[in-house]
């Protein structure tokens, strides 16, 4: 198999974990790991814009009263049910958003037609979110729109596939122990019997 | 069938990938049934109907689906057929209304139409799959929510196919070619 192939196919075989995952704490090392292996693949990592998604997207969901209430704000009632599914999609979307970094960062192309336009989707959508934090004046929102589909323009046939060069064994073995301590962590989170943290 | 010049498959995956970044925003937002959504990823199906042609609006149409499944987790669930049931149908309406009228009807008016269709289909699917005959009291509010989003997704391709000049740009490309 091809190197460009490996953290791909290994990012892949992530996700079920993931997405079938309703522990948030053990969700919240899965995130913590995966930004670890896009900053290891050369990704940069910036805190506030984490931050703010782990904050806004549990607060969204309060608007949906769910569960025990855990306190009561001028009469609107913040639910422990609500915090924790909000807090489980932000967790969900920045694992996600890390992990696709990983999967991307050494310009793996898939076979075929199809193949070929899905890897250049993905590629763009790396590049829509590198692009939008350099456009400088986001209002009006139109305006900033048509900046960063003209600039996404230039970039266009960027995506050449990196040099093929066949996987080694230790390619193998450091993906194997990936895949190992991200579905131990999952099986960890399945056994735990913490009804608090999970929805 | 002429294959897909490198030139269209670029353009076609950047439409895909807008989709799939409109996606990730509206995973954010709650929504009252899982299969019930704004729709701010068919924003690049609306602005795509006067860029590409039928098969490139078929393969757009995949990817936004294909893009939406991965984000939410549901490629392979009854939540993914759902939405493979609402794109394809409001894609195959949209694409009709503005073939037949596009002199006639604005974006807000597609948007509208590809909304309700989408939200037809999938009432009918969640009808046979889920909900049965009580699938009548889901459908008012599904219904009133896809009206609104879709007249505010429709307002806002209107604005943008208006004022932008990589559209212009685009439009023009497309009818030298």
């Amino acid at each position: 198999m091809d190197k460009n192939y490996i953290k791909l196919i290994s990012g892949l075989l992530m996700l079920p974990a993931v997405f079938l995952h309703h522990n948030v704490i053990i969700l919240f090392i899965q995130a913590i790991y995966c930004v670890f292996l896009a900053v290891k693949s050369g990704r940069k990592f910036k805190l506030i814009p984490n931050l703010l998604l782990l904050f806004s997207i549990p607060l969204i969901h309060l608007t949906q009263p769910n569960g025990l209430i855990i306190i009561t704000v001028f009469s609107f009632p913040i639910t422990l049910g609500a915090l924790i599914v909000g807090l489980r999609k932000a967790l969900i979307l920045i694992t996600l958003l890390y992990l696709s970094f990983y999967m991307v960062s050494d310009r793996p192309q898939f076979p075929g037609k199809f193949g070929s336009l899905v890897s250049l989707q993905l590629f763009y959508v790396g590049q829509i979110t590198l692009t939008w934090s350099t456009i400088k004046q986001k209002r009006p929102l139109i305006k900033a729109m048509d900046q960063l589909l003209l600039n996404l323009e230039e970039k266009k046939g960027t995506n050449q596939a990196a040099k093929k060069e066949k996987a080694t064994l230790k390619d193998y073995f450091v993906v194997a122990i990936q895949l190992i301590l991200f579905y131990g962590l999952f099986l960890l989170g399945t056994t735990l019997k913490s009804g608090l943290l999970t929805t | 069938m002429t294959p897909l010049s490198e030139n269209r498959i670029n353009f076609v995956a950047l439409l895909g990938a807008i989709a799939l970044f409109l996606s990730t925003i509206e995973y954010m937002i709650p929504k009252p049934l899982p299969f019930m959504r704004i729709g701010l990823a068919n924003l690049p199906l609306l602005i795509a109907l006067a860029l590409l042609d039928n098969k490139e609006y078929i393969l757009l149409s995949f990817l936004k689906f294909f893009g939406q499944a991965l984000i939410s987790g549901t490629l392979f669930s009854y939540v993914g057929l759902f939405s493979l049931v609402g794109t394809f149908s409001s894609a195959l309406v949209m694409k009709i209304i503005y073939s037949l009228f596009k002199k006639r009807v604005s974006f807000i008016g597609v948007s509208v139409g590809g909304a309700l269709s989408s939200n037809i289909a999938q009432l009918e699917l969640a009808r046979h799959l889920l909900f049965g005959s009580t699938v009548r009291f889901i459908a008012p509010p599904f219904l009133i929510v896809g009206l609104i989003t879709s007249m505010v997704l429709g307002i806002f391709a209107n604005s943008f196919t208006l004022s932008s000049l990589w559209y212009k740009n685009h439009l023009a490309e497309r009818s030298d070619g």
